[in-house]
């Protein structure tokens, strides 16, 4: 074993409360670093993927041609992301009202000389073409067809959503920037104290010869050290919280179901923990000067 | 070997040294004495530069180390062994490895240091303490320590602060033979000492500080 990882490794165990303290608020830090890019992760996955059923009305002007309504559905059936196309007549729709409203109420129709009510395509998705953008794009090249009034898919609803997961985005990622950096600084003053319980180690060290490189190598280590075992402990919270989670709340919410905390960020819990420990010990050593 | 020229230096105002100038040439053993707080351990900071002085110039090995690269007081330090007088062992490491640290220092890898440590612990007799922490010795093995950990890289430059301050006579005549060994082998020494048993009738140059009124001259004498 190299004289570096003795020493660092002796150093983490005379400091075990210090470091261990410093070791398990990294690990906070990174906890809730990981939710918050969890956070983001998830919003954007809700936003591009629609509630499952989601389904298309295209509403055809009055004076739409039959071969304007033939070429319509066959472009609709040619359409990859399309599952089923139901044609609703005008006729048929305006049964389907009276049925609707029932006995008691359809006297409200009664009178009408013409009907109101448009023809129309009842289009289903198929559930793994169900994004936003590809609805965007389908209705936007309906609605250039001749024949075509208007196309309604719940615009307003669609908008709302991507906007709320682009604020969580946002937010979220400056919130994992944050927390990142706090724990850069846990590990910072850790390791500052530790560099000055030994500051008279060190000032030896410096008198026998040793580089900057010699007398920082234990510290850079011992911040690897540090941060590995905090991101490790984040790691395992992340699955734990996640359990209950999902367990209580998640449950009850359909939308939540396929939120997931998403195993690669949990893996790079680790990594980023001792990356972050490295930085931590980098700055609060600084340049040692002989 | 080591050349002061016209060095002064002093501490937040009193001077401790003043226009100080001597030589001690490649090969040599020499002594510096004087009254305590004459500043032989400020003049050995100074060639180690732990210190840089206020006016003047000190050459070591030829290089004027008040011009020196930061980056290369490392291996400035490297070329010196030093016995300080605080003797400055690393006590959360045993015997061994306080020894060792000069050659982890440098660099060398781990068969060679564990051969070069025992057997400069046998040189100064403390081979069985070699697992020993230092606060388990007592003063004087602590001393034997510090010097082992001097003399174990054989750098070109010995400098001793009182190595003898915690020895008795016959131990001390001991170092001190061990000191003319390495010194017959071609290092470079200069002793800091009140100790005059060790100066008496050596033959060897001592470079003796004044103290009060005169400080900072240096007045050769040569012994037999
Ligand atoms: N870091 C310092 N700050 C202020 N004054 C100092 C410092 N180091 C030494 N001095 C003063 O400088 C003078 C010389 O000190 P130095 O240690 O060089 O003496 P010395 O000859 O080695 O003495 P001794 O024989 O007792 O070891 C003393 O008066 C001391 O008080
Ligand atoms: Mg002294």
């Amino acid at each position: 074993m190299s004289y570096h990882v003795k020493t660092a490794l002796s150093d983490l165990w005379k400091e075990k409360w210090i470091n261990l303290l410093g070791c398990l608020s990294m690990g906070v830090g990174l906890f809730m670093a990981a939710l918050a890019l969890a956070a983001v992760i998830n919003s954007n996955r809700v936003a591009s993927a629609l509630p499952e059923r989601f389904s298309l009305t295209v509403f055809l002007k009055q004076d739409a041609t039959p071969a304007d309504i033939a070429q319509i559905q066959n472009a609709l059936r040619g359409d990859k992301p399309v599952k089923s196309v139901a044609f609703i007549s005008s006729d048929k729709a305006l049964a389907d009202l009276k049925e609707g409203l029932g006995n008691k109420y359809s006297y409200l129709l009664e009178g009408l000389d013409s009907n109101p009510l448009q023809a129309s395509f009842d289009v289903k998705l198929r559930k793994e073409y169900v994004r936003t953008a590809s609805v965007k794009a389908l209705a936007a090249s309906l609605k250039t067809m001749s024949g075509v009034d208007s196309v309604n898919y719940g615009k307003g609803f669609l908008d709302t959503i991507q906007k709320v997961a682009h604020a969580v985005s946002e937010a979220g990622l400056a919130l994992f920037a944050g927390l990142l950096a706090g724990a850069v600084f846990i590990c910072y003053s850790t390791i500052k104290i530790l560099f000055y319980r030994k500051s008279d180690e060190i000032e030896t060290l410096k008198l026998l010869g040793a580089t900057g490189w010699f007398v920082r190598a234990p510290f850079l280590l011992e911040g690897a050290v540090m941060g590995f075992f905090g991101g490790l402990a984040a790691g395992a919270a992340c699955f734990g919280a996640f359990d209950v989670f999902l367990s209580g709340v998640g449950g009850a919410l359909p939308l939540l179901t396929n939120l997931s905390i998403p195993p690669a960020l949990v893996a790079g819990l680790p990594v980023a923990g001792m990356l972050a420990g490295m930085a931590g010990a980098l700055i609060a050593i600084g340049r040692v000067r002989p | 070997m080591i050349k002061f020229e016209s060095v002064s230096k002093s501490y937040d105002g009193n001077m401790v040294l003043n226009d100080l100038s001597f030589h001690v040439e490649r090969g040599e053993l020499a002594f510096l004495t004087g009254p305590s707080g004459a500043g032989k351990t400020t003049i050995l900071k100074l060639i180690y530069h732990a210190l840089a002085p206020e006016a003047g110039n000190i050459y070591i090995n030829g290089q004027n180390t008040c011009f020196i690269k930061q980056s290369d007081i490392p291996w400035l330090r490297r070329s010196i062994g030093i016995v300080f007088q605080d003797f400055r062992l690393l006590l959360t490491k045993t015997v061994f490895e306080n020894v060792a640290l000069a050659l982890r220092i440098r660099g060398l890898d781990e068969r060679e240091i564990k051969a070069r440590v025992m057997e400069t612990l046998k040189m100064v007799g403390l081979r069985h303490k070699s697992d020993n922490f230092p606060q388990a010795l007592s003063g004087g093995e602590q001393q034997r320590v510090v010097i082992a950990r001097a003399i174990v890289s054989e750098p070109m430059l010995i400098l001793a602060d009182e190595p003898t301050g915690n020895l008795d006579p016959e131990t001390a005549a001991g170092i001190m033979n061990s000191f003319k060994e390495i010194n017959a082998r071609g290092a470079t020494i200069l002793i800091a000492t009140h100790n005059r048993d060790l100066y008496h009738n050596s033959g060897r140059k001592v470079f003796r500080i004044a103290s009060g009124t005169a400080a900072g001259i240096v007045v050769r004498q040569e012994e037999s």
